[in-house]
Formats: structure tokens, C-alpha cells, sequence
């Protein structure tokens, strides 16, 4: 005799759907008992509505870098065990590092492997020209806390957007406005009438989509090509691990993902992160002049009654007592 | 795009090399290759899905992973052979989780986080009515405790037994019937009112 219990027990697997022994007897006691049956269509109900969930997508290039992350462990711990090991048996790996590493050079210099091939370097400026619109969507570690980053782009008519956490900067090809994170007292936005550029110019590899020529190949599987340049900031990288990594799809020689990995303390750290989508529609919120609800200081309008021109490239313009 | 495809070299190795999961973490801390890529072929799509069904973000599954991943090579010592790898791991991967779950609610006043917090672009056109759907489970999802979601993922998602949850969570079978019990009694009244919309005759819904 089954109870009910026993079947308010195996409900949730019996109602999954997965096979069970008592399978059978918990049919059984259903088609004699409503509380049961009752239960059972409400979790069948649940399980139902729970098979919409959306679908988990793709993860690009991350199983790649895990591998790479354990390797740099691993290499990282077998650094440190280095340290037990005498004198002479460190100076003895240390002769024999240096030559397998100068053999290795030699070895990799002849072959240029480093060196993404100009032929792959002009696909991926190819491919990222042929993209209309671009959307970059991550976080960065900015004051020490992971803040979201977004760009969007759009060649033409040109648009170019980014937000970093409450920071915007706006730019449709005639006014570019910048509008700090909205605290009181912070500073005030402005605008300025300018032609079509870009902000950080990291991102002009995925917007006007040159040099990637210059990008040296740092791992590379049948799908994807991870190339990596130096600093994020124009700067000469600090160590071995800091720098820009970008993870190719080389199917479309689109670039998918942007990493940058800060190394300033010697302890590499992930500090931020851009994945990117190619020709997908830009939202009206997005293409639009946002709101500005800080003091501003607007240089795109005409000189004010008796102010002198100037020869500079725009005319500024700012309330009396703003500046 | 085949994400998981292993390394060059490595896809051969299969076959010669199918070491057990002791094994397989022994040689990874020994700083063999090979069995990294073993490791990361084996392990990266379930723990992928568990991360991203918990926080339903890719970049952040996709670190929630790697740091699993890590911790597993720090403490492989710790590896006992009577458990599964998997479950090893999915432990791991819940705590993981359970962090960076705790670093979002710290940082929610900055009132952003709906932009992380969308799904990943849907590329199939006239899908939207699924994707409302969808995008309604996951706020369902959202709504439970970390350690109601992460029952009803595993037992759903991952059609694992509550034995084996019990196993990654560390606690007794009697404890994730109760948390399997509240955790789909609250997802039966937060999805209820999808229920009925989705209830509507085909007609009705095309008349609107």
C-alpha cells in the first residue's frame, strides 16, 4: 500500500518525468487520491513553465581560457616549487631554461608564428568594416569595483555610444556630449560640436577596424584565434601576463571578446571585459541625445551677442559663473 | 561555433587516454597538459550550464567556471576518490556562485545591473513570445533563495537526483526535499500568471 507519503516523496521525480521503481504504485495512488493528483498536476504545471527557459547560449572561447588559466597555474606552482631546490640545481635549470628558451626563440623567430599573418590580420580588418553596427557589452574594474561597460556603434550615419557605469559619452557625428555619473557636485556635462570620432582607442580596432595587423597570436584552436597586444592603455606592458587578449571567431574573423588582464602588483587579475555583436539593430533609447540632468556646458551653439570668434575648430559658449 | 573543441593534438587522445577522475586530477596537479584539457572537456559544459542557469549571465558563467576550475587545481589534495569529480566540482561552482551572487547585492544600489542581468541577444526573429516567457523564468529563477535556486537547477536543469544535490550541497536528503518543496511551491505563484497567459487559446492570442 503506498501512502501518501511515500508518493508526496517521489513526487518531484515522478512528475519530471524520470523512471522510477515505484512508478507504477504512485500511478496507482493518483488515480485514487485528489490531494496527490492535485500536487502532482501543480508541480507537472511548474516543470512545464520552468521548459521555456531560454536556451543557455554558446561560451565563446571559454573553455579555451580555462585551459589557459589552469596551465598559468600550473606554471605559476611549479615556479614556486623551484624555490626549495638548492643553489646549484637552481642555477643548473636556470642555464638549462635559458638555452631551451634561446633555441625555442630562434625556433619561433624563423617560423614568425607570433606574428598574426598579414592574410589574417587584413580578414579581420575586412570583416570588422563590413559590420555596420557593433555592440560591445562587459564591466571594467574602475575605483576598485566592477562597473558595467557598453559601447554601440554605427558607421552610418555614425553614432558611437559608451556608458560606464552612470557615465555617458554621446556622439552622433555633429555634437559629442559627455555626461558625468549623475551625483550632485560632480562635474557638469558638456557638448561640443565635433565630426565622427571614437573614445578609448582600444575600441577603434572594433570600430574602424584597423590594427589588427600589428596583434601577435597568443593561442589558437580549430575555432578561435585569442591575439593579444600590450597594454589596454597605450603603455609598455608591465609583465609577462598584462595586456589586451581578443578572441577572434575564425569562421567570420570577427572579433567576439575583449579582456584585458592588469598585472601591476605581479598578481594577473581579469580587469575588464567586452563581448561583442556585430549588425544588430541599435535601440531607439540608445540612438537618441540622452537626458542631461547635471549643469552643462554647451559649445555647439553660435557665439554669444558680442563675444569675439575665434580661429579655433569650435565655438565655446558657457553661462557666466559655470566655468 | 564548437566551443569545447579541444586543443589541437588533443582530440585523438581521447580514447588512449581516459584516466579516472583521482587520476585525472592527480596528473593536473602534477602540471600535466593533456589532462587539463581532459579536465576542461569532461567538466566545462555541465558546470557552464549550472553557472549560467544561477546567474544568467555568459561572461560571468564563463568566469564562474574558470575560478572553479582553479580552485579545484589549488585543492585537488582534497579530492576524495568515494566522490564524483562532478559533483566535487558543481560544490565548488555553487560557492563560487553564491559569491558573486553576494557581490551583485552588495553593488545593486548602483542601479545598473539590468543591463547585466539581460539575457543573451536572441537571434531568432518572431521568437519573442518564447523569449518573454523565458526571460519570466529566469526572474522566477531570480526570485529564490541562492540555495532554492541552485536545488531546482540541479534537480531540473541537470535531472539530477536529490541524493546527488544533497552530495554537492552538503546536507542531509531531508534538507533539499524541503528547500526542492518551498523552492517550487514560490516558482508555481511567480509563474502562475505565465500559466494562464499562456493558457489563451491560439485564436484569442491572435486577435490581441
Amino acid at each position: 500500500m503506498t501512502t501518501c507519503r511515500a508518493v508526496r516523496d517521489a513526487l518531484p521525480e515522478y512528475a519530471a518525468g524520470r523512471p522510477l521503481p515505484s512508478g507504477p504504485h504512485i500511478a496507482s495512488h493518483l488515480s485514487r487520491c485528489a490531494a496527490c493528483a492535485a500536487a502532482d498536476r501543480e508541480l507537472r504545471s511548474v516543470f512545464a513553465a520552468l521548459a521555456a527557459a531560454p536556451e543557455i547560449p554558446g561560451s565563446a572561447g571559454g573553455a579555451l581560457r580555462a585551459r589557459m588559466a589552469l596551465q598559468a597555474a600550473a606554471a605559476e606552482s611549479s615556479a614556486g616549487g623551484s624555490r626549495g631546490r638548492s643553489p646549484v640545481q637552481r642555477r643548473f635549470l636556470c642555464l638549462a631554461g635559458a638555452v631551451i628558451g634561446i633555441g625555442l626563440t630562434a625556433a619561433l623567430v624563423a617560423v614568425r608564428p607570433w606574428q598574426v599573418s598579414v592574410n589574417a590580420g587584413a580578414k579581420i580588418e575586412a570583416a570588422v568594416q563590413r559590420a555596420n553596427t557593433w555592440h560591445l557589452r562587459g564591466w571594467k574594474i574602475r575605483d576598485g569595483r566592477r562597473v558595467a561597460w557598453e559601447v554601440w556603434g554605427r558607421r552610418s550615419p555614425f553614432l558611437y555610444r559608451e556608458q560606464i557605469g552612470q557615465e555617458v559619452v554621446f556622439d552622433d557625428g555633429r555634437q559629442r556630449l559627455r555626461v558625468p555619473a549623475g551625483q550632485t557636485g560632480e562635474r557638469a556635462a558638456t557638448r561640443v560640436a565635433v565630426g565622427p570620432m571614437v573614445g578609448d582607442p582600444s575600441h577603434s580596432l572594433f570600430i574602424t577596424g584597423t590594427g589588427w595587423r600589428q596583434m601577435k597570436r597568443w593561442r589558437e584552436t580549430s575555432d578561435v584565434v585569442v591575439l593579444r597586444g600590450g597594454s589596454g592603455h597605450g603603455q609598455r606592458a608591465q609583465s609577462r601576463a598584462e595586456g589586451d587578449y581578443y578572441t577572434i571567431d575564425k569562421r567570420t574573423w570577427l572579433p567576439l571578446r575583449k579582456e584585458y588582464v592588469a598585472d601591476a602588483s605581479s598578481q594577473p587579475r581579469l580587469a575588464s571585459v567586452l563581448s561583442a555583436e556585430y549588425d544588430v539593430p541599435v535601440p531607439d533609447a540608445v540612438a537618441h541625445v540622452p537626458p542631461v540632468t547635471v549643469p552643462q556646458h554647451d559649445a555647439t551653439g553660435p557665439p554669444l551677442p558680442g563675444m569675439p570668434t575665434t580661429k579655433s575648430t569650435f565655438t565655446g559658449r558657457a553661462p557666466p559663473g559655470r566655468w | 561555433m564548437a566551443i569545447d573543441t579541444p586543443l589541437p593534438g588533443a582530440a585523438p587522445m581521447r580514447e588512449a587516454f581516459d584516466p579516472s577522475d583521482e587520476e585525472l586530477l592527480a596528473r593536473c596537479r602534477s602540471g600535466d597538459d593533456r589532462a587539463m584539457d581532459e579536465l576542461v572537456t569532461r567538466y566545462y559544459p555541465v558546470l557552464f550550464r549550472f553557472a549560467y542557469r544561477m546567474l544568467h549571465e555568459r561572461e560571468a558563467a564563463e568566469d564562474v567556471v574558470q575560478e572553479t576550475l582553479l580552485r579545484a587545481y589549488r585543492s585537488a589534495g582534497r579530492f576524495r576518490a568515494e566522490r564524483r569529480l562532478s559533483t566535487w566540482l558543481l560544490a565548488i561552482a555553487a560557492n563560487v556562485c553564491r559569491t558573486e551572487l553576494h557581490r551583485r547585492a552588495r553593488r545593486s544600489e548602483c542601479g545598473w545591473d539590468g543591463l547585466e542581468e539581460r539575457a543573451a541577444p536572441v537571434s531568432v526573429e518572431g521568437s519573442a513570445l518564447q523569449r518573454l516567457e523565458g526571460e519570466a523564468v529566469h526572474r522566477a529563477l531570480g526570485s529564490l533563495s541562492m540555495d532554492h535556486r541552485i536545488v531546482v537547477v540541479l534537480f531540473y536543469f541537470e535531472g539530477m537526483s536529490q541524493q546527488e544535490i544533497a552530495r554537492v550541497c552538503g546536507c542531509v536528503v531531508g534538507t533539499v526535499k524541503s528547500r526542492l518543496h518551498y523552492a517550487l511551491a514560490r516558482l508555481r505563484r511567480v509563474l502562475a500568471p505565465l500559466e494562464q497567459d499562456g493558457a489563451e487559446s491560439p485564436g484569442e492570442r491572435g486577435m490581441q
